[in-house]
């Protein structure tokens, strides 16, 4: 059984301003496997809430539905595969509401965990994607943000070549426990003051309950 | 996606890829002018030089605008992708190169200061090869960017057989790995895992013919390998871990620059041609005057430090005599120090092959300069033979080895007769078609007429005075060849 859980922290710059998070999360089971997406909207861009709502939603549903052919499918195919269901989406939004393309702005942590041990993730823009193989191990990284030259930009939807900047990861692991997304914000191994950036951290858990929650701190007044 | 080529062969021909579109573009502008003066003056001009700083200005300008703020490309700097090597506005440098060193500092623990950053950006100081290596990193450049501005500091591209450079090459590839210390941790994890290689390591380091494409295909089997970053570091340190023995030697903290055995005996042998040529050179011995035959060594090679002085001499490069004058340089009117740095750099660089080559520790490969100069050599002398001379039918001999460089110089001595009865005008493109197929008999790209060190070979075979270039060409801006390096940081 693979179980799915999810924490968000709002983080102080949001905070002092009364604006809400821009992370976005979907879940999907089945087929023998589990899927999550965590998808960070671009605050300057108009649209960056709206763009993770959708990717993380219809990115979650195709891969479960689709998982078998996703983890045989050649490299080069289903990451174009997946570009246009991305860019299809968030055009054929943008057209409805009259928006510009380019505000359809967000990075995406997507992960896809079968009962058999293979997985599947898929990454852009910052934030970053571990997993845990045996209860009480370490984390390790599977993939790391990719900023622009500091860490205050980064790839987004519909702002760069998602097919050369989505990053594609397969493997088969039996021993995997659990897989981690956290978006820009999240401290690993630790958290004991209030992020500045919202954080959150979505996992897939492996035969049990227990999961890495950041800790969370005191809401200020 | 299927790769068959090692990482080498890739590199190199997207490099080629990217810069046959550009070459195309500079041989275009180049064959616009059509007298001997216009092509001079097309080449002396400093803003058709593609030199490191204009490529980091350009880079920065693409991928990185939001380092520039409030500054807008077009109205208060200019675009360096429509125009030309122009320089920035000194606010806009100043700005660039304060976030520059910040981000280096804070993004990858390297410490360079604002003045030394806008010195680059504005080519007034060369750069080492480790540190250009760190500049990418900074800029975050990827794999064919970094290596254009290897080779616009006129340094050789990445090469496989070097720890740092493979891991350089494995970083690059993928934005998430940019960082340099990153890239630090990683070599210091084999350097750990093999070892220390300086103990382990015979003396002279033996290399197996076939295993540059080995490690190439290696390393590109774990880029493309879809692995998780945790796993695919892993099996990169285990790769090269098992691996050890055939990359190159740790020497006092560095690593030995890569190399190519093919390079390496395609370059002695072309030092048989050149011997026909510069059969002797002149030695001083207390103000008396003698000509001393070139020595061949026990291998059957002319003696190759001989062989520069016989070439430097017989081109009036008198480095011997401005070494004894280097002294009073101050006083001595004639005496100009940018070419006695060029002369002696290169001295000291054929010596560092030439001790590579008898002793084998592989501290230094053959390098695409080299090649140049010694057609340059090739070419101004073999211009001055006669058909009929003992020396033309030697080379011809020679020519008829069979091998893949020998069937080069047999197609350049055949343009080369051509050219001599071609006029001043149409010279240059034969001159350019014998540069390139003597590169390309060493698997080096061709002529790029934007880099300092390609113009000034062409420059030089359309002057009859070339040591009077140097300074001009080469040491205005300060570049690798005089010597004159930013220390590393």
């Amino acid at each position: 059984m693979i179980y799915a859980n999810a924490v968000s922290l709002t983080g102080k710059y949001h905070a002092e301003r009364g604006m809400n998070s821009q992370d976005r999360y979907s879940v999907a089971a089945g087929n023998d496997c589990s899927a999550a997406v965590l998808c960070d909207g671009a605050g300057s861009f108009a649209a960056g809430d709206l763009a993770a709502e959708l990717v993380s939603g219809t990115l979650a549903a195709f891969l479960c539905r689709s998982f078998e052919e996703c983890f045989a499918e050649k490299q080069d195919v289903l990451l174009r595969r997946l570009v246009m269901i991305v860019e299809d989406t968030l055009n054929d939004c943008a057209l409805e509401k009259g928006l510009d393309p380019g505000e359809m702005a967000c990075t995406i942590l997507a992960s896809v965990m079968h009962e058999d041990g293979r997985c599947l993730c898929l990454h852009l823009g910052d934030g970053m994607i571990l997993r845990r193989r045996q209860l009480g191990c370490g984390l390790e990284i599977i993939s790391r943000p990719a900023n622009g030259i500091d860490s205050s930009s980064t790839y987004l939807t519909m702002n760069c070549s998602l097919f050369e900047h989505l990053r594609l990861f397969r493997w088969t692991q039996e021993d995997i426990e659990g897989i981690f997304l956290l978006t820009d914000g999240s401290d690993v191994t630790e958290v004991t003051e209030k992020p500045l950036d919202d954080c959150t951290c979505v996992s897939l858990i492996r035969n049990n309950r227990i999961v890495l929650i950041p800790q969370r701190a005191e809401q200020e007044s | 996606m299927d790769y068959t080529n090692s990482i080498t062969t890739r590199v190199q021909q997207q490099i080629d890829m990217i810069f046959a579109e550009k070459i195309e573009e500079a041989d275009s502008a180049l064959e616009m002018y059509e007298t001997a003066v216009e092509i001079r003056e097309f080449l002396t001009d400093r803003e058709n030089i593609s030199t490191p700083g204009f490529l980091m200005r350009r880079y920065l300008q693409v991928h990185s605008p939001e380092l520039f703020g409030e500054y807008e490309c077009g109205r208060d700097y200019p675009d360096l992708t429509a125009e030309q090597n122009v320089p920035w506005p000194e606010c806009v440098t100043d700005r660039i190169a304060k976030k520059l060193s910040s981000i280096s500092r804070s993004v990858h623990g390297l410490t360079i200061s604002t003045a030394n950053w806008k010195k680059y950006l504005n080519d007034e100081q060369g750069v080492q090869r480790l540190l250009a290596i760190k500049l990418s990193f900074v800029l975050k450049m990827d794999r064919d960017a970094s290596g254009m501005l290897l080779l616009a500091c006129g340094h050789d591209l990445y090469s496989v057989r070097n720890p740092q450079d493979f891991i350089c090459l494995y970083c690059l590839e993928s934005p998430d790995r940019r960082i340099w210390s990153y890239a630090e941790n990683l070599l210091s994890r084999f350097a750990e895992s093999s070892g220390d290689l300086q103990k382990q390591t015979k003396a002279a380091f033996s290399a197996h013919e076939g295993m540059t494409e080995m490690l190439g295909t290696g390393l590109e089997e774990i880029l493309f390998s879809e692995l998780p970053s945790h796993d695919a570091d892993e099996r990169l340190i285990a790769f090269m871990t098992g691996s050890r023995d055939e990359f190159t030697a740790l020497r006092g903290g560095k690593y030995a620059a890569g190399f190519s055995l093919t390079r390496r005996s395609r370059f002695m042998e072309l030092t048989r041609y050149l011997a026909v040529l510069y059969p002797e050179y002149a030695s001083w011995e207390h103000e008396l005057i003698s000509f001393e035959k070139l020595p061949v060594d026990e291998d059957g090679y002319p003696n190759l430090k001989c062989l520069v002085r016989a070439m430097f001499q017989e081109n009036e490069w008198e480095f011997e005599a401005w070494q004894s004058e280097s002294s009073g340089a101050e006083q001595n009117e004639l005496f100009q120090k940018e070419i006695y740095i060029f002369c002696k750099n290169y001295y000291d660089h054929v010596n560092a092959i030439d001790r590579m080559i008898r002793r084998g520790d592989n501290m230094q490969p053959v390098e695409r300069r080299d090649i140049l100069l010694m057609g340059y050599f090739f070419l101004v002398k073999f211009l001055e033979l006669s058909p009929s001379s003992g020396e033309m039918a030697e080379l011809r001999k020679l020519a008829e080895g069979g091998g893949e460089l020998d069937d080069a110089m047999a197609d350049i001595m055949d343009w080369l007769t051509d050219a001599s009865e071609a006029d001043d005008d149409s010279g240059i493109m034969y001159y350019r078609r014998c540069l390139n197929t003597l590169l390309a008999a060493f698997d080096f790209m061709p002529l790029y007429v934007p880099f300092s060190f390609d113009r000034f070979i062409l420059l030089s075979l359309l002057t009859p005075d070339p040591a009077e270039l140097v300074p001009f060409i080469i040491c205005e801006n300060r570049q690798m060849i005089c010597g004159d390096l930013a220390e590393e940081e």
